[in-house]
């Protein structure tokens, strides 16, 4: 769901300005990246059985530039908080709540994420579930709705804006499934190596099944040079969906699943940020941390001038070089561990 | 203590929600749109006009059959005309003289006049859907005269739901075919895409003058749908009508199509659905027969490139059932069916090509070839470059009807009529 989410968002009008009508596979060609960053992941965390990410950091890299690597992927998961949560602020106000000012919105949202904070992750992750499959059965619903209005010519030309364009932009945008990373967060408190293999591994491709699927449906509704314009093309394609006189208006359905959806995404990272500080500064207590990263993420959120730049340099910001903390600092970490033949057991030894 | 807080915290924030957010309004705060008009303004840029229901309740309300809450015959509507520079400061100096907000969410009908749709749409068709309110399934129609007037005279008999009566305007053009239906995504994507050019419903107001009741009828053949709009033959009924279909170059209307050229456009794209088509008789010119068409198959269309000439190879497949036989000739048999789906390859046939040359004398390719073209292009720049929008006029295009005549109605013979002279050959 973390992942998923994305589909909700600006992206896909970005990447279609970007690479054309082919954002289908490539995001196919993203997740391929994400699984194979996540295979160094895992290597890392099989490295180190029973400690999770930040511990390895540590172990690997030492004391300082350990403490330097975990704080940039909490500085991360913080960013992710407040723009993410700005973004959906940005786009309730445009389609739903133009008069409620952004202040509320973004108060409500992540008030929710410190209820859910102190609530623990067992908490998130039985909600999450328990939305996942309605959310799931939803999503599918307005891209089966939407089957009317398909235009499979959209697909074409069948290589964009070029081959190579896509490929690269693929590869770049592995980010966009970074939030798998959270399993080596709580690597810890997960039932041993081959569970955090398993969930990782499977979330990522059901994630690229969904989001290929919808990025699917929308360039077969809209043809390229339309969906680079539309700032939510899943709430535009919900909006079209008619079937004669009675059933159509289909918004309401999406504004339910991309709220709730959303506000156990901020959650979950949000959790994921407090629970990174603590494991930093060795806290066994989260809950005095709490309320001071919700201000944190509140000032992140407030922080953007416009939702111009929102989009273009915090959201783009984010999927762009979210590569490097999410993905590649694990495998410099890995590389350097291998090199300095740091291992789990060993350090037990010691 | 801590749970007493918890508790009294649980209250504050649920009676918080409770009351509602900042955007909330009553229903009746609200003045609902049902149809926006735009005209050149002359006070400034565009005079935009909206139609607005009544929801004033009769004196006397809720007493009697005259006292159910409803506005008297003629009070349904308001009708509100203001000259503005764009739509939103036209919608705030509307509001200026009423006690509601302006609602266009429910609008279904952008009504443009034809001098306004030549000089182009641009200005204000771009600027209209950045609002949340703005429905992309709501028809666009052009109007032959002024968008104010039309709407001013679009009052629906038969029918005391006008926002339903919308709708079934529009699902008209299933059973005719004598028209196109847009809706504004559609247009706005039409404008932009590099695969067609934009059409729109055309309408107008028919001040019946056409309707002649002297004369005699002519001897040549004259289909239903060769009218275009305005201009049919018909008393009563609403003064309004739905009837061709406005060309556009990009943002320009450049043209229009009578009702039987917007039949051929809709079978090309696929589009027709049934329409009662009308020829006359192949073995006597006098008589017409009449059939139920519908389409068998969605058309295909194959487009090569000869040189860099494009061609196109059309072929349309359709079938019908016969409602009307007017002579004696027993077309329902199977020796003289094929003479009568022969006629009709050729009437349809002979629309399908006149259609086509107008849309390449103006060069508007408003079939979506260029949908099947772009499988020749691997990228979206190779296919730009080539602009097949202005290549168009230089397209070959061969096309090809296949009729069948399948159910012959509740009649399987026509008998002749007989009199005291035998009967009439």
């Amino acid at each position: 769901m973390a992942i998923c989410n994305k589909i909700f968002s600006t992206t896909p009008g970005y990447i279609t300005k970007v690479i054309g009508n082919t954002g289908w596979y490539m995001t196919l060609i993203s997740c391929a990246t994400a699984l194979v960053f996540f295979g160094f992941i895992y290597l890392l965390l099989k490295r180190f059985p029973g400690r999770n990410i930040i511990e390895i950091y540590d172990a690997s890299l030492g004391r300082v530039m350990g403490f330097i690597f975990s704080f940039l992927l909490m500085v991360s998961f913080l960013l992710s908080v407040g723009i993410y949560t700005r973004e959906f602020t940005d786009i309730l106000k445009i389609y739903a709540l133009p008069a409620t000012p952004p202040s509320v919105i973004i108060g409500t949202m992540i008030f929710a994420a410190v209820v859910a904070a102190f609530l623990g992750i067992e908490t998130i992750a039985r909600v999450a579930k328990l939305a996942f499959y309605p959310a799931l059965v939803g999503y599918f619903l307005i891209l089966i709705f939407s089957l009317n209005i398909f235009k499979p010519t959209n697909l074409l030309p069948i290589f964009g804006y070029g081959l190579d364009k896509t490929v690269i932009t693929g590869i770049l945008r592995g980010s966009a499934y970074d939030e798998v990373v959270i399993l080596a967060v709580f690597a810890g408190s997960l039932q041993g190596i081959e569970h955090i293999k398993k969930a990782g591994f499977i979330s990522l491709l059901l994630s690229g099944f969904i989001i290929s699927s919808g990025l699917l449906c929308f360039a077969l509704v809209f043809e390229y040079r339309a969906i680079q314009e539309l700032t939510i093309a899943a709430y535009v394609m919900t909006r079209k969906i008619a079937y004669g006189t009675f059933f159509q208006r289909m918004d309401p359905i999406f504004l339910l699943l991309w709220i709730i959806t959303t506000s156990i995404y901020i959650s979950i990272l949000f959790y994921t940020t407090v629970s990174i500080y603590c494991k930093i500064f060795r806290l066994q207590d989260a809950k005095p941390v709490v309320v001071p990263m919700a201000v944190l993420a509140v000032s992140a959120a407030i922080f953007p001038r416009d939702f111009s730049s929102v989009l273009s340099v915090y959201v783009q910001g984010l999927r762009n070089y979210g590569n490097i903390t999410f993905f590649i600092m694990p495998a410099i970490a890995l590389g350097i561990a291998v090199i300095r033949n740091k291992k789990g057991e060993s350090k037990c030894a010691d | 203590m801590r749970r007493l807080i918890s508790v009294v915290l649980l209250f504050v924030f649920t009676a918080s929600s409770l009351t509602a957010c900042w955007d909330v309004k009553e229903i009746d705060q609200w003045a609902y749109v049902y149809t926006i008009g735009v005209d050149k303004g002359v006070d400034n840029v565009f005079r935009f006009t909206f139609q607005i229901p009544s929801m004033k309740q009769e004196e006397g309300a809720g007493s009697g059959a005259e006292g159910r809450g409803e506005p008297s015959v003629g009070n349904e509507y308001y009708f509100i005309s203001v000259d503005a520079p764009t739509f939103y400061s036209g919608v705030n100096m509307v509001e200026s003289s009423l006690s509601r907000t302006l609602s266009y969410m429910h609008a279904k009908y952008l009504v443009i006049s034809e001098d306004l749709a030549r000089e182009g749409v641009e200005r204000f068709i771009n600027s209209m859907v950045r609002s949340w309110q703005i429905r992309r399934i709501m028809h666009i129609i052009i109007v032959k005269g002024k968008a104010s007037s039309f709407v001013k005279g679009f009052v629906p008999k038969l029918t005391s739901a006008t926002s339903k009566a919308q709708t079934g305007f529009m699902d008209i053009y299933k059973d005719t075919g004598l028209f196109i239906d847009t809706n504004y995504q559609r247009f706005l994507e039409d404008l932009k895409t590099t695969y067609r050019m934009p059409v729109a419903t055309l309408a107008a107001l028919n001040d019946f003058s056409n309707y002649r009741t002297r004369g005699n009828p002519p001897k040549e053949f004259k289909s239903e749908g060769e009218y275009y709009v305005g201009e049919l033959p018909r008393s009563g009924g609403n003064k309004f009508e739905f009837f061709g279909t406005a060309l556009f170059n990009g943002d320009k209307m450049v043209g229009q199509l009578n009702g039987d050229e917007s039949r051929a456009l809709l079978m090309i794209r696929g589009e027709f659905k049934s329409a009662s088509i009308s020829i006359a008789d192949p073995k006597d010119r006098e008589y017409r027969i009449t059939v139920n068409t519908m389409m068998k198959k969605k058309p295909d269309i194959n487009v090569e490139f000869h040189e860099g000439k494009p061609v196109i190879n059309l072929e349309i497949f359709l079938e019908a059932d016969i409602q009307n036989l007017q002579s004696p000739t027993e077309y329902e048999s199977i020796e003289q069916k094929p003479v009568l789906e022969d006629a009709y390859k050729m009437y349809i046939k002979g629309i399908i090509d006149k259609t086509i040359d107008k849309c390449k004398e103006l060069n508007v390719d408003v079939f979506g070839s260029g949908e099947k073209a772009v499988k020749h292009f691997l990228t979206i720049q190779e296919w730009e470059e080539y602009n097949w929008l202005s290549r168009f006029k230089d397209a070959e295009v061969n096309t090809k009807v296949e009729f069948t005549i399948r159910r012959t109605g509740t009649i399987l013979k026509t008998s002749p009529i007989k009199h005291r002279q035998g009967e009439k050959k």
